[in-house]
């Protein structure tokens, strides 16, 4: 039976193991058909900004793997539009198709979920 | 005296921290997580509000380009720099406190 899995990404990308490590439970989770959906606040939309260049830092790049979620079937992008601009950010800076909600429709979103994997 | 600051400010409040204890003539170098304080946005405008007179900022170049953060992002008041204006800076400034 599938529940309704919300992983919410609120660190920035590097600097600790948290993000890659929500990415490998999502990978995860939807290689065994769970219903998952991915929501981004506070630094947490610092993983989608375009332009990252990790390698050079010798740190893991992130972004192919978050360009990887839709072959597994993770449709379910939301970010939340105050913490992108607090943060100076536009849709445009992001590197995927994502649904950018005001903070009231994340709450109402982040209430439907059945299980929560926070990091 | 130099501080390093190597977390965003969601992370841990050390940069809000470390500005109201600065002194004139100190330094701080943002590093890690640290640089994302650099961007130009309100949150940093609103923290970075507390600056005292006297001080010099910088940031990492290599750990901005990490992030995908580019100059024209950041602040005006920080000076990117790289790992051999880091060692100067260690050198310049007598003690050097890390804000972890």
């Amino acid at each position: 039976m599938s529940k309704q899995l919300m992983f919410v990404m609120r660190r920035p990308p590097y600097g600790s193991i948290h993000a890659q490590e929500m990415l490998d439970i999502i990978m995860v989770s939807a290689a065994f058909d769970q219903d998952v959906s991915l929501v981004f606040l506070d630094d947490g939309v610092y993983q989608l900004k375009n332009n990252q260049n990790p390698e050079a830092s010798q740190l893991k790049n992130t972004a192919p793997i978050f360009q990887a979620l839709e072959l597994y079937d993770v449709k379910r992008l939301y970010v939340e539009a105050e913490s992108l601009k607090e943060r100076g950010m536009r849709e445009s800076d992001l590197m995927l198709d994502v649904r950018v909600l005001p903070r009231q429709e994340i709450v109402e979103l982040l209430n439907g979920g059945e299980m929560f994997f926070n990091g | 005296m130099l501080h390093i600051i190597n977390n965003s400010s969601g992370q841990t409040p050390a940069l809000q921290s470390c500005l109201l204890r600065l002194t004139a003539g100190s330094a701080i170098l943002l590093i890690e997580n640290g640089v994302y304080a650099a961007i130009k946005n309100e949150i940093n405008n609103s923290i970075l509000s507390s600056l005292p007179n006297d001080v010099s900022l910088f940031v990492l170049e290599s750990d901005l380009d990490a992030r995908g953060i580019s100059k024209n992002e950041i602040d005006v008041r920080f000076i990117p720099t790289g790992y051999d204006g880091f060692v100067g800076l260690v050198e310049r400034y007598p003690t050097v406190q890390s804000w972890v």
